[in-house]
C-alpha cells in the first residue's frame, strides 16, 4: 500500500499533472463561484476534454475540480447571499451577514480554511480507508458483487433527497438503460431498436452531461432578474491571522469529520453534510458570550458547514474507489471519467490500475493545498465572476453540452440522445425525482448484470446462494434495512417511540 | 396543473420503457432477460406507487390554492428547448460555427441577455475559444459546413 501511495504522489507531482491540479482547481473555483452551477455539471463537462489526457491527468483535473468547486460555492454564498453550489446553502445563513457587516475577507478567509482541514482531513481518510476496504472487496467474487450492487442502488434510491419511491424508481429506470447494448454474456443486441449507435450501450457521459447541464441551463433562464443584494468589494484580507483560526479548529475538525461519514453514505453529499455540520455547531457554540448569534454572522456557522462540505470530497470517494459505488453524482461523473478511459468500476480497481487509482487518491489530498493557494490568491477575483448574467451563462453552457456530448464519439446521435437526457432531467427536477439514482444505475448496471448471472451460475440456479453466503446475506440484510428505515411506517413507529418515551 | 397530473404525464417514460423492454425481452436467452424484466417490473411498480402518491397528496391539499396552469417561465423555457432542437439539427448542414454562432446570437438577443455588440463580442470570443480547445488542441472533427473553405486545415 505505501508503494502504491509513493507511486501516486509520485506521478501526481509530475509537470502535467500538477497543471492539471492547478488549471482543474482554478475552474472548480471560478464554477462553484457561479451561482447555479454545479461541481457534478462542471466535471459532466470537462470529462470529454479529458480524453487527450493521460487517465491519470485528466482525473487529477476532474478531482480538483471537484475540491475547487466546494470551496467556490462559498464565494457566492457569502458575497451575493445565493449558493455557488447546493452543498455551499448552510454558508449563506451566516457567511452574507459577516459580509454584510463589513467582514467578507473574514468569511471567505475562515470558509477556506475551513474547506482545507475538512479537505485535508477527508483525503487522510480516503488514503488509509479506501485501500484496506479495496482489500477485502478483491476477495468478493459474483455473489457478494451482485449484493455490493444491490445495496448501493438501494442506498442511494432510499437517502436520496425527496421521495424515496422516486429515488428507487430512477434507479431501476437506470438499471434498465444500463441493458440496453451488447449484452455481456451472449453476445446478442438488446433493446438497440436496430441502430447501430445503440449497439455499444447507451454512452454514459452522454447521459451524464445532459442530466447534469441541461437541466442547470433551463433552471437559469426561469427567474427574470438576477441577484440584486451583492458585496462588490473585499476590503479585508482573506488569509486570517492564527488566534483567529485556532478556536475554530476543533470544529473544524468534528465538522470535517461529520463530513467524511456522511460522503461515505452513498445518495447523500454536502448539501446533507453541510446542515448536520451546521446544526451540530449551533447546539454549540450559539450562545458564545463574544460571537454573534447563529444568523447573524457567526464565524463557527460559516466554519462548520465549510469543512464538512469539502470533507465530504474524500468520503464519497471511499465506495467509489474500493468497491465501485459511487457516493455522489459528482463521483459517479469521476467514475465515468475512469470508464472512458477503459478503467471499469469495482475492487480491481486498487490492483490493476493502482497507478490510476492511487494518482487520484493523492491528487485529492494535493487539491487541498492547491486550492487554499488559488483560495487566498484569487477569491478576490472571483467577484467579477459572480456578476455574469444566468442568461449568459445558460447559453454558454448549453454549447459546451453540445460540443462536449460531440466529442464523446464524434457522433450527432449522441447530441441528440443528450438532448433528451437534459429534458427528462429537467422534468425529474422539478417533479423532485432525484436523478442520482438513475446515473448509478446506469454505472452498476452492467456489473449487476453480469455478476447477478455468474451468482446464479454458482449456485445452479437457485436464489437461495444469495441468503447462504454470509457476506452477501449481510450486504442484502442492510439493504432491507435502508430501504425499511425509508418507509412512512418506521418514521410513523420512530415518531411514536419518541412521544412514549418523552412521556 | 395538479401534482397528480404531472406525475401521470412524467409517468409516461418509466412506463413506455419498461413496457418496450420487458416485452423485447421475451424471445431473449434467460439470462441476457434476468435483469432486465426484474428491473421493468420494478420501474413499473415503483411508477404506480409514485403516481398513488402524488394523488394521494392532491387529494389531501384539495383545499390549498391552485396552480396555474403552467408555471410563467413555461413559454420561455419551452422556447430556449426548441431552440437547442434546432441548433442540434442545424449543425450538420450548416456547420458547427455558424449554427453555434447563430444560436448563441438570437439567445442573447431573444432573452435579452445583452445588447447586440455585447452579445456579438461574447459570441466572438466564446467561438475562438470553442475552436482554440476542441478543434485546435483536441483535434475534434466538427464539421464546417460553410466554413469549410476557410477553416479547413
Amino acid at each position: 500500500m505505501l508503494n502504491n501511495i509513493l507511486l501516486g504522489l509520485t506521478t501526481v507531482f509530475q509537470i502535467g499533472n500538477i497543471l492539471a491540479l492547478l488549471g482543474g482547481t482554478a475552474i472548480g473555483l471560478l464554477v462553484g463561484a457561479m451561482p447555479g452551477l454545479s461541481a457534478t455539471m462542471a466535471i459532466a463537462l470537462l470529462v470529454p476534454v479529458t480524453y487527450v489526457l493521460s487517465p491519470e491527468t485528466g482525473l487529477t483535473m476532474l478531482a480538483s475540480i471537484y475540491m475547487g468547486a466546494m470551496y467556490g460555492g462559498s464565494i457566492a454564498a457569502i458575497l451575493i447571499r445565493t449558493p455557488g453550489t447546493p452543498a455551499a446553502a448552510a454558508t449563506v445563513m451566516d457567511g452574507y451577514p459577516m459580509a454584510h457587516k463589513g467582514e467578507p475577507g473574514k468569511a471567505l478567509g475562515i470558509s477556506l480554511t475551513a474547506s482545507f482541514v475538512g479537505g485535508v482531513i477527508s483525503s487522510i481518510v480516503l488514503l488509509t480507508v479506501a485501500p484496506l476496504l479495496g482489500y477485502v472487496a478483491l476477495m468478493f467474487g459474483p455473489v457478494e458483487l451482485t449484493a455490493v450492487a444491490v445495496l448501493g442502488m438501494t442506498i442511494i434510491g432510499s437517502l436520496s433527497q425527496g421521495n424515496p419511491v422516486k429515488g428507487l424508481m430512477a434507479g431501476a429506470v437506470g438499471l434498465l438503460l444500463s441493458t440496453v447494448g451488447m449484452d455481456s454474456i451472449t453476445g446478442i443486441p438488446r433493446f438497440t431498436l436496430d441502430n447501430i449507435n445503440l449497439f455499444s450501450g447507451i454512452p454514459f457521459t452522454v447521459a451524464l452531461i445532459g442530466l447534469f447541464s441541461i437541466p442547470q441551463c433551463l433552471r437559469l433562464l426561469e427567474s427574470d432578474a438576477d441577484t440584486a443584494e451583492r458585496i462588490s468589494t473585499i476590503s479585508d484580507r482573506v488569509l486570517r491571522p492564527w488566534h483567529e483560526i485556532k478556536p475554530l479548529l476543533p470544529i473544524m475538525i468534528k465538522s470535517g469529520l461529520i463530513g467524511v461519514f456522511t460522503g461515505i453514505i452513498p445518495g447523500t453529499g454536502g448539501d446533507t453534510a453541510c446542515w448536520f455540520a451546521y446544526n451540530e455547531s449551533k447546539r454549540r457554540y450559539d450562545d458564545l458570550p463574544d460571537q454573534p448569534r447563529f444568523g447573524e454572522g457567526n464565524p463557527y456557522a460559516v466554519a462548520a458547514p465549510e469543512a464538512a462540505n469539502n470533507a465530504v470530497v474524500g468520503g464519497a470517494l471511499v465506495p467509489t474507489i474500493s468497491l465501485g459505488i459511487p457516493g455522489s453524482s459528482s463521483t459517479a461523473v469521476l467514475l465515468g471519467g475512469l470508464m472512458i478511459h477503459g478503467i471499469m468500476p469495482g475492487p480491481t480497481l486498487m490492483t490493476e490500475y493502482a497507478g490510476v487509482t492511487y494518482t487520484l487518491l493523492c491528487a485529492v489530498l494535493l487539491s487541498n493545498f492547491v486550492m487554499f493557494f488559488e483560495g487566498v490568491f484569487f477569491t478576490k477575483l472571483c467577484i467579477s465572476v459572480t456578476k455574469i448574467s444566468n442568461r449568459v451563462l445558460a447559453v454558454a453552457i448549453t454549447v459546451l453540452c453540445v460540443v462536449g456530448a460531440f466529442a464523446i464519439n464524434n457522433s450527432f446521435f449522441d447530441v441528440g440522445l443528450m438532448f433528451v437526457f437534459g429534458i427528462v432531467g429537467y422534468f425529474m427536477d422539478k417533479l423532485k425525482v432525484p436523478t442520482a439514482p438513475l446515473v448509478v444505475g446506469l454505472i452498476l448496471g452492467r456489473m449487476l448484470d453480469v455478476s447477478i448471472n455468474q451468482a446464479l451460475l454458482i449456485g445452479q440456479g437457485s436464489w437461495s446462494i444469495f441468503f447462504t453466503n454470509p457476506i452477501s446475506a449481510l450486504l442484502l440484510a442492510l439493504a432491507l434495512l435502508s430501504l425499511i428505515q425509508s418507509t412512512p411506517w418506521y418514521a410513523a413507529w420512530k415518531k411514536k417511540r419518541r412521544e412514549a418515551k418523552g412521556a | 396543473m395538479s401534482s397528480f397530473i404531472q406525475h401521470l404525464l412524467f409517468a409516461v417514460i418509466p412506463l413506455v420503457i419498461s413496457g418496450y423492454i420487458f416485452f423485447a425481452a421475451q424471445n431473449m436467452p434467460a439470462s441476457a432477460r434476468l435483469l432486465p424484466q426484474m428491473m421493468a417490473v420494478l420501474a413499473v411498480a415503483l411508477t404506480g406507487v409514485m403516481v398513488f402518491g402524488a394523488w394521494r397528496d392532491d387529494a389531501k391539499n384539495a383545499s390549498a390554492e391552485r396552480k396555474p396552469l403552467l408555471p410563467p417561465y413555461a413559454l420561455r423555457c419551452t422556447l430556449y428547448a426548441a431552440g437547442i432542437a434546432a441548433y442540434i439539427y442545424a449543425i450538420e448542414p450548416v456547420g458547427y460555427f455558424p449554427a453555434t454562432a447563430l444560436f448563441m446570437m438570437l439567445s442573447f438577443l431573444l432573452l435579452r441577455a445583452a445588447g447586440f455588440v455585447k452579445s456579438l463580442l461574447i459570441t466572438a470570443l466564446f467561438c475562438g475559444f470553442i475552436y482554440a480547445l476542441f478543434v485546435s488542441f483536441l483535434k475534434l472533427p466538427v464539421p464546417l459546413g460553410l466554413l469549410e473553405p476557410l477553416l479547413a486545415q
